[in-house]
């Protein structure tokens, strides 16, 4: 059972347990030994253009993800970013957090494009994002140091809905 | 965005991040252009992200030119970056044609990505690789 919900203090230690799994940092621009205190600072803090969400299982927190809203002319547009611990992979974590996400977006938000970055070697994350309409809309070259290599990234969107047909592209 | 007031300036300019370089064109002592290179963080110190804008007056003189082969030195020649990118708007065809002429090349299109005149605009992104620097030529010992 899994259950989304607002990050709390209480899950501070998971999260810093998640963010220094292999598997995560594999897959997300994070570095090694990622202190407490990072994670403490992001969970406490209050911006009203961040929506961050936790996946618990059995009491503890084993996915982290949120929604970014873009300012300015890009007020319409949101960012989402995806973690899920090492040993929780192929639960359908990602799924639930990543619906969780569009319906904020889609229903409550009423933003009008999706986008995210994914490494274009990450297979399951691009089918996934696929599932729920993001397309590839470019490639970035070089662009994150992944064990000592430079490597490529996917950026993916997704336009609302309705807004489909009127894309230029 | 309209209305910008003096305040957002000044805090720009007198509370300059450390991973942001800003340069201004001056023609005829008149700030007229402003460039940034945004260093990237972490796993994305080898890149860099730029940005340049000029006064609706004094476009069609070089000055993007001039200002983007400064950002382009700072880039290369003084942090040693292996990437750049930056964002252009598609109908901004001289802005894109003088990137591709310094190396850029187009890497995707941001759909709906901003708004313009009242429209949802998308977003061309480009970048540019170059190899980082190697040692100096000459005998280590």
């Amino acid at each position: 059972m899994i259950d989304i919900r607002a990050p709390e203090e209480r899950d501070i230690q998971a999260l810093t347990e998640l963010v220094n799994c292999p598997g995560v940092r594999w897959g997300a621009d994070r570095l090694p030994c990622t202190p407490r205190s990072w994670v403490e600072a992001q969970v406490m803090r209050q911006d009203a253009n961040a929506h961050p969400i936790v996946a618990e299982v059995e009491g503890r927190a084993i996915g982290w993800a949120a929604l970014r809203q873009k300012p300015g002319r890009s007020r319409h547009v949101g960012s989402l970013g995806i973690s899920v611990h090492d040993d929780f992979q192929g639960r359908g974590i990602g799924r639930a957090m990543t619906a969780a996400l569009i319906d904020l977006a889609d229903n409550w938000l009423g933003l009008t494009r999706l986008e995210l970055s994914v490494f274009t070697d990450n297979d399951p994350a691009i089918s996934l994002y696929r599932a729920f309409g993001f397309v590839i809309e470019g490639t970035s070259r070089a662009v994150f140091l992944r064990d000592g290599q430079l490597i490529d990234s996917h950026l993916m969107g997704r336009l609302k809905p309705e807004q489909q047909q009127k894309s230029t592209a | 965005m309209p209305y910008t007031g003096e305040a957002f300036m000044l805090k720009r300019l007198s509370e300059p991040s450390p991973n942001v370089h800003q340069l201004v064109a001056a023609w005829d002592g008149l700030a007229v252009g402003m460039g940034s290179l945004m260093l990237g963080m972490g796993r994305r110190r080898h890149s860099g992200d730029i940005f340049l804008f000029i006064h609706d007056d004094y476009w069609g003189r070089g000055i993007g030119r001039a200002l983007l082969g400064a950002l382009l030195d700072l880039a290369d020649n003084w942090y040693g970056l292996s990437r750049i990118g930056l964002e252009a708007s598609p109908s901004n065809d001289r802005a894109i044609a003088l990137y591709e002429t310094h190396g850029f090349v187009r890497e995707g299109l941001k759909r709906a990505d901003v708004i313009l005149e009242g429209q949802l605009e998308d977003s061309v992104v480009m970048g540019r690789i170059r190899l980082a620097p190697a040692p100096a030529e000459g005998d280590p010992t």
